[in-house]
């Protein structure tokens, strides 16, 4: 039902498996990409979406998920939990 | 004067614990490893985040209360801050540099900052003690409205007519309760959307059954306990269960008065977000700052404004001496539809609108204008433009030949942006003055002989910090292709090659190769960003502190093997960028630096700089296009 977007990452040795936006949480208040601009950006809707998902490491990006004020950045382990927000 | 003892002194006093207080903190936590810090907060808890407040799935109970903690309580222990909630400040007193609070301690500082946000204003009307009769601003707040919300509530009146108002109708509706809105103006949203683009919006709520009262108020509250309706001014009586009253917010500052501070409708700052007190900054909603930007004094109330200036006012109470440079922006959903605003909307009378696409197509905006600059916007539905009109008051682009297009919503407005947007043009407060606006053209080819004093040329200094030096390798090699074009209108002044020949006095454009590493290094680049206009931040190690600042990366057990060589070289704590040192005007990443990215920075720098320089003059023509006039 949500509006989301996934981004799978295979980044070695991470334990982080994917990274999932709620668009329609994102009100571009631009914490992560405050933590994490190789990471997030904002689209021409000022939504913010993955430009990479595999060049920060895990503590980057649990860092800049946890820093949005509307929980609009799920991340999941490789087996498919989610484990941010916890 | 009695005698003050401070029982505790801190090297940094926040007062206010959201998130400009909370990011400042952080902030001043990474510069300083050993500063005692200290956030004093009116509420009784730790940092939430209060934009999830107004949101659906938090308001309506679906979502966990604990979803809006950002930091954990074990967060504020392992960086040593010292968290007083439920305790608001009482008493500044800037001679003895300490702060009164209200449980009777007095606590002493060093730098001060004071990031309080607002209050919601509060009603007084008779009956405003009744039970479900709620404001929204505070995590209390918002916990009062979910447990009302799981009774059987039926009707609402709500009270203010801006975003958190329109956010709360739409989970009201969403739960089935009847919604009557009564408010002063004419239209929601008033003054903030135009008619037009309220109307779209006002449209949509009626159709979703909302019940609008335009230029109306309530007298009293009914009821015993608990609501039972409200009293119209026009002797109308309402039936209703719970009411909102979102009317307006209040800076909370009496504490301040006898401090002497300016104070305005916000604590008034400087561009430094330095309030009229030494050693004293502000942040967030509660300041008036200087914003460089729109060259005007303004006060912004939204996430990204707060967390930005908590950053900056962190910086420079560690030493810095940054510019808070933004152009924020928020939106507000409801309905279905998104209702966004950027920079500064406030009515003026020195402003001129221009509305773009259409009511009938549910996609309207306006932007505002002020002289020849687009100053803010506001629009509804059109959010796919909004980071394209940020970026437009951002560049101060000139459009005052662009109206008709403007108000054309076909018209692109990407292709009113510069190539590069990465030059702020604003000198630091203490460059030297601008060059004569009269200054004459370059000479033509054809006259090299020009006396020098009828032209001044731009004047470069270039320097190196901890890194290879390959930009300047590079930089060499660029002389090969522009050395005949760049001696005409470029003094190199300070660069390492010319040795004893070099000068140490203003520059308009610095260049600043290298990672920031010892103290050393932060007092010259200080020195040079006071001597110079523009300054530019060249190739990865200045815009990224890497590899150098990889030491910061390392295990305890790792960084005791090297600390003898940090101690040998008189190295900092940890590597710094330029930009954490000092206000960085453009960046040119790159290692060694992008050749293209550095050849539009000056192009853009020049025009800014010496416009007459940019005009396609047979020499400037050979010059990349310039960007930004």
């Amino acid at each position: 039902m949500a509006n989301t977007q996934e981004y799978p990452r295979n980044k070695e040795g991470s334990n982080i498996g994917k990274i999932v936006v709620n668009r329609d949480l994102c009100i571009a208040a631009i914490s992560c990409i405050a933590v994490s601009e190789a990471t997030f950006q904002l689209d021409d809707e000022s939504k913010v979406v993955v430009i990479d998902a595999n060049t920060a490491d895990d503590e980057t990006l649990t860092a800049a998920a946890e820093s949005c004020p509307t929980k609009a950045i799920l991340l999941f382990d490789k087996a498919g939990t989610q484990v941010c927000p916890k | 004067m009695p005698e003050v003892t401070p029982s505790h002194k801190y090297k940094y006093l926040i007062v206010g614990g959201g998130i400009a207080g909370t990011t400042a903190a952080e902030t001043l936590r990474k510069r300083d490893p050993e500063a005692t810090i200290c956030i004093v907060t009116d509420e009784p808890y730790r940092l939430y985040s209060r934009v999830l407040l107004s949101k659906p799935a938090f308001l309506t109970g679906e979502q966990h209360l604990d979803s809006a903690w950002m930091k954990t309580e074990a967060w504020y222990r392992e960086n040593r801050i010292d968290l007083m909630v439920a305790v608001s400040a009482h008493r500044l007193d800037p001679a003895t540099k300490t702060l009164g609070l209200s449980n009777g301690d007095i606590l002493g500082y060093e730098k001060l900052l004071i990031a309080i946000g607002t209050h919601s204003r509060q009603w007084y009307i008779p009956g405003r003690e009744k039970s479900s009769v709620h404001y929204l601003r505070t995590l209390d707040d918002a916990k009062g409205i979910i447990d009302d919300l799981t009774g059987e509530k039926k009707h609402a009146v709500m009270i203010g007519s801006a975003c958190v108002s329109y956010e709360v109708i739409d989970i009201l509706r969403s739960k089935g309760i009847e919604v009557t809105e009564v408010m002063r103006e004419k239209y929601f949203w008033e003054p903030s959307l135009s008619k037009e683009e309220a109307g779209i919006t006002e449209k949509r709520m009626v159709e979703k059954g909302v019940t609008i009262i335009p230029e109306m108020e309530v007298t009293e509250i009914l009821g015993d306990e608990q609501v039972t309706g409200v009293m119209l001014k026009d002797g109308r009586m309402l039936p209703c269960d719970m009411v909102f009253a979102f009317i307006g917010i209040v800076l909370p500052t009496e504490w301040l008065t006898s401090s002497g501070m300016n104070i305005g409708r916000g604590i008034a700052t400087n561009e430094y977000l330095e309030t009229s007190i030494l050693d004293v900054w502000a942040a967030g909603d509660c300041a008036r700052y200087k914003d460089v930007v729109l060259d005007d004094s303004v006060m912004m109330g939204n996430w990204m404004n707060a967390t930005k200036q908590g950053e900056t006012a962190a910086a420079n109470m560690a030493g810095d001496k940054k510019r808070f440079e933004l152009v924020s922006f928020h939106s507000s959903h409801g309905f279905g539809d998104m209702i966004s605003f950027a920079g500064d909307g406030r009515a003026r009378a020195d402003r001129e609108y221009i509305m773009r696409g259409s009511a009938d197509e549910r996609k309207l905006g306006r932007l505002i204008l002020r002289g020849n600059r687009i100053v803010g916007a506001t629009m509804v539905n059109r959010t796919q433009e909004l980071a394209t009109i940020v970026k437009l008051i951002a560049e101060r682009t000139d459009v005052s030949a662009k109206k008709a297009a403007l108000a054309d919503a076909n018209f692109d407005l990407k292709t009113l942006l510069s190539p590069t947007n990465a030059i702020a043009p604003t000198p630091p407060a203490s460059s030297p003055a601008a060059s004569p606006a009269a200054s004459p053209a370059l000479p033509p080819e054809t006259a090299p002989t020009a006396s020098p004093s009828e032209f001044k040329k731009i004047a470069i200094g270039w320097f190196s910090f901890s890194c290879c030096e390959d930009s300047t390798i590079v930089f060499t090699e660029l002389m090969n292709d522009h050395w005949q074009e760049w001696k005409k209108i470029f003094d190199f002044r300070n660069v390492r090659v010319l040795q004893s020949k070099n000068v140490m006095d203003a520059f308009d454009i610095a260049f600043i190769e290298g990672a920031i590493a010892s103290p050393e290094h932060v007092e010259k680049l200080k020195d040079i960003r006071s001597r110079s206009k523009v300054l530019v931040a060249i190739g990865a190690c200045a815009v990224t502190g890497l590899p150098s600042g990889q030491r910061a990366n390392f295990t305890e057990g790792q960084k005791a093997e090297i600390q003898f060589l940090v101690d040998r070289f008189g190295g900092l704590p940890k590597v710094l960028t330029v930009k954490e040192v000092v206000a960085v005007d453009a960046e040119i990443p790159g290692c060694p630096m992008d050749t293209k990215k550095f050849l539009e920075a000056v192009t853009a720098t020049v025009a800014k700089l010496r416009p007459e320089l940019a005009t396609p003059a047979p020499v400037a023509a050979a010059l990349p296009t310039p960007s930004v006039v």
